[in-house]
């Protein structure tokens, strides 16, 4: 049981560090997130607010579709306003989620259309591409460092000012996350395994100090056994040790399988002590059962030559038992104790004189 | 001999093993699991400059400077006032178209270099600094300093200061004028950093010696009537003075020699100031620099029964048609200037550093 209890621990172990492995690559999180925004009719000029491409970080990639080449123009904040002025366009304001843009329409009800939109004194950089047009963030939060750097700048689209300024935008930031369970998982598991090996290195010496333990608690059971001469009240003496579960006689019954006695109604008594023998033959009780010596009992444990069962006084009048012969059932026996019945009930009424070692003061 | 029987865990030990470990694991992914990805921050826009930033950049700028250099070399070629849009504006503008009307009328195709190559004056194409308005309200203005192109290992100390507009959002920057430093004269040396910008002046402003209004109409002035306005000596002595009263009075000279003085013509030349055409821009010193536009008439009259003869073929009489006047002569310029106006307090008079002037009518009779 220990041994599979190891077993176990060991497996549930090996479980969480597969958790955890299994955590880090194939159930990994995203190494990246997109928020995009299709944009439908938003005017010919689309603007994207400061700071929008830093939501993520200032590292990432931004597409714009177009329905033609686009143009990304910088410029002063306020000057991109200014140039606007009067006309319908779409502004990206900030990420709703991390997945979308969230957007404002601007003048609804103003132009549509631009004049060479490319072309203004107040834009600092232009650069026209076919559409889609990719935006390094690295690099253009670069751009805003150094002297005279406009930091946080908007970013206008246009395309030929007559269509629509973008048909998409979509920002890309790298994602630098992991399951926050994966360490437990490696530490729970390595625990467990690390607690099931060592119970099965114990399980498998199992000697030294438990095993001393074991054999003077077998010894005890052994003794209540003796006093009982039934194989349930070893087993109720072993349970007797404060709530502790039964001991497993299967271990006992195994061991001894080769010394089984094959009456098994038969129950062999102990030897008689000395003095209660004599003290017998003074009443004429004849002994001439097997001594126990090394027969064993019901349940297959061998009896100490020290166990010794006392029976009644035989009188005059009743008749000397015979001796049993093999397949008969004495009438002299007591009968076997049912399961739960205290084991004094059961015995005769005899002085019960338990033979005892010899008076240290006779022996001088 | 009986062998040692291995004693097993009690029930409960392992129950509370199995149990604690189950609760580790199950610990450990629910804590995964209650784990929500958060919401996007709001966008940050930075923290704003402590001083204010230019409008423009040199880059920009340079774009100008090239676009109206450029414009101008093509309509000078072509002779076509309508090519100067976007970029050449106002008194510039008027004075280029009057000049292509007047050269139209030449009849010397020949000399035509020779006669009239010095009017058609250009700021140089290559930005050497600029200095430019802080403020994002329009209009906005900017005073380029730019040099002629030279042959490759050459400097040319000579520049041309630009003067630069822009209306609105949607207007381009341009110009109406531009004006060459005088020979002899040095530039301001606290031209305002170029990262920093400049605070815009008008003619109303303060802290100076004089209002630029009031500088204007001195120079002005002292160019019609000579020093004598000048009773306090503000105005430093500057070459274009000097070269349009020495023309006027060699003129004068060869006019009157041999004449008697009752018959001699007369020759004067008034200049007026052309207020729409004004930029300032302060300078750290607190002074600043003011462009603005003369525009001046010079009138030679012929006394009564006098006749006035060229000896000689002149862009004069190539235009007016005939080397022989009986009343008079007018002759009409603009000219763009550059005045440097000192910090109020200061000891330092108002000096005139640049002007440009072209030739814009001639009519005789």
């Amino acid at each position: 049981m220990q041994r599979l209890l190891a077993l176990l621990l060991v497996l549930l172990g090996l479980i969480g560090l597969v958790l955890g492995r299994l955590g880090d690559t194939v159930w990994a999180p995203a190494t990246e997130t997109t928020a995009t925004v299709q944009l439908s009719d938003p005017g010919p000029a689309v603007v994207i607010d400061p700071g929008v491409l830093y939501i993520g970080g200032t590292e990432g990639e931004v597409e714009i579709t177009g329905a033609s080449d686009v143009s990304v123009i910088t410029a002063p904040n306020g000057d991109i306003d200014d140039y606007l002025e009067g006309t319908h366009y779409t502004r990206i304001t900030g990420a709703s989620d991390w997945t979308t843009l969230s957007t404002e329409e601007v003048e609804p009800e103003g132009e549509d259309e631009l004049s060479n939109p490319t072309d203004s004194d107040l834009w600092r950089t232009v650069e026209t591409s076919p559409s889609p047009v990719t935006i390094d963030v690295a690099d253009f939060a670069a751009a805003e460092q150094g002297d005279n750097a406009q930091p946080a700048r908007a970013i206008l689209l246009v395309t030929d000012g007559t269509e629509a300024g973008a048909q998409s935008v979509s920002i890309t930031w790298p994602v630098d996350d992991e399951n926050e369970w994966v360490p437990f998982a490696y530490a729970g598991g390595a625990a467990l395994a690390i607690i099931g090996l060592l119970l099965g290195l114990v399980s498998l010496t199992g000697v030294g100090r438990r095993g001393r333990e074991d054999d003077a608690e077998e010894i005890e059971d052994e003794e209540e056994l003796a006093e009982d001469g039934s194989p349930e009240a070893v087993e109720d003496g072993a349970r007797g040790e404060e709530g502790t579960a039964p001991v497993d006689l299967d271990d006992a019954a195994a061991a001894d399988a080769a010394g089984e006695d094959d009456t098994p109604d038969t129950v062999v008594l102990a030897p008689v002590e000395p003095d209660l023998a004599a003290r017998a033959d003074e009443q004429g009780l004849v002994d001439d059962r097997e001594p126990a010596g090394a027969e064993e009992d019901a349940l297959g444990a061998p009896r100490d030559e020290d166990d010794t069962d006392v029976l009644a006084p035989v009188t005059d009048e009743d008749p000397a038992p015979s001796a049993p012969t093999a397949g008969e059932t004495t009438d002299v026996l007591p009968p076997t104790v049912a399961d739960g019945q205290d084991q004094t009930d059961v015995l005769p009424s005899v002085q019960d004189e338990e033979p005892t070692a010899q008076d240290p003061e006779e022996q001088r | 001999m009986t062998r040692p029987t291995p004693r097993a865990l009690p029930a409960l030990s392992r129950r509370r093993l199995v149990g604690g470990a189950g609760a580790l694991l199950a610990g450990g992914l629910l804590a995964a699991c209650a784990e929500e990805p958060g919401t996007p921050p709001a966008p940050s826009t930075g923290t704003e400059s402590a001083t204010p930033t230019p409008n423009t950049t040199e880059e920009q700028l340079t774009a100008f400077v090239t676009a109206v250099n450029d414009q101008l070399t093509e309509a000078d070629e072509e002779r076509d006032a309508e090519l100067l849009a976007p970029r050449v504006v106002g008194s510039a503008a008027t004075f280029r178209e009057d000049l292509y009307e007047l050269i139209g009328r030449a009849e010397n195709e020949e000399d035509f270099e020779d006669n009239w190559n010095q009017e058609f004056s250009r700021p140089g194409p290559t930005l050497y600094t600029a200095l430019t308005s802080t403020s994002a309200e329009f209009p906005r203005v900017a005073i380029a300093l730019s040099t002629p192109e030279v042959a490759e290992g050459e400097d040319s100390t000579v520049f041309s200061f630009l003067a630069l507009r822009q209306e609105d959002a949607r207007s381009p920057y341009t110009t109406w004028g531009w004006a060459q430093q005088m020979d002899g004269v040095e530039i301001p040396e606290k031209l305002p950093n170029a990262l920093t910008g400049s605070e815009p002046v008008g003619l109303e402003a303060e802290g100076l010696l004089m209002t630029p209004k009031d500088a204007l109409a001195l120079y002005a002035k002292v160019l019609s009537d000579g020093n004598g306005p000048d009773s306090e000596d503000q105005l430093a002595p500057n070459p274009y003075q000097d070269t349009v009263h020495d023309q006027i009075q060699a003129e004068r000279a060869s006019l009157n020699e041999d004449v008697e003085e009752d018959e001699a013509p007369t020759v004067k030349e008034v200049y007026e100031v052309v207020e729409d055409d004004l930029l300032g821009l302060r300078l750290e010193d607190g002074g600043a620099i003011v462009m603005s536009t003369f525009t001046s008439t010079r009138t030679l009259t012929i006394r009564a029964d006098a006749t006035l003869s060229y000896d000689e073929e002149n862009p004069i009489t190539d235009v007016l048609g005939t080397r022989e006047l009986t009343d008079e002569l007018v002759r009409t310029y603009g000219t763009t200037v550059a005045l440097y106006i000192p910090a109020e307090g200061s000891d330092a008079q108002i000096q005139p550093i640049a002007a440009t002037r072209i030739i814009t009518g001639v009519e005789g009779s």
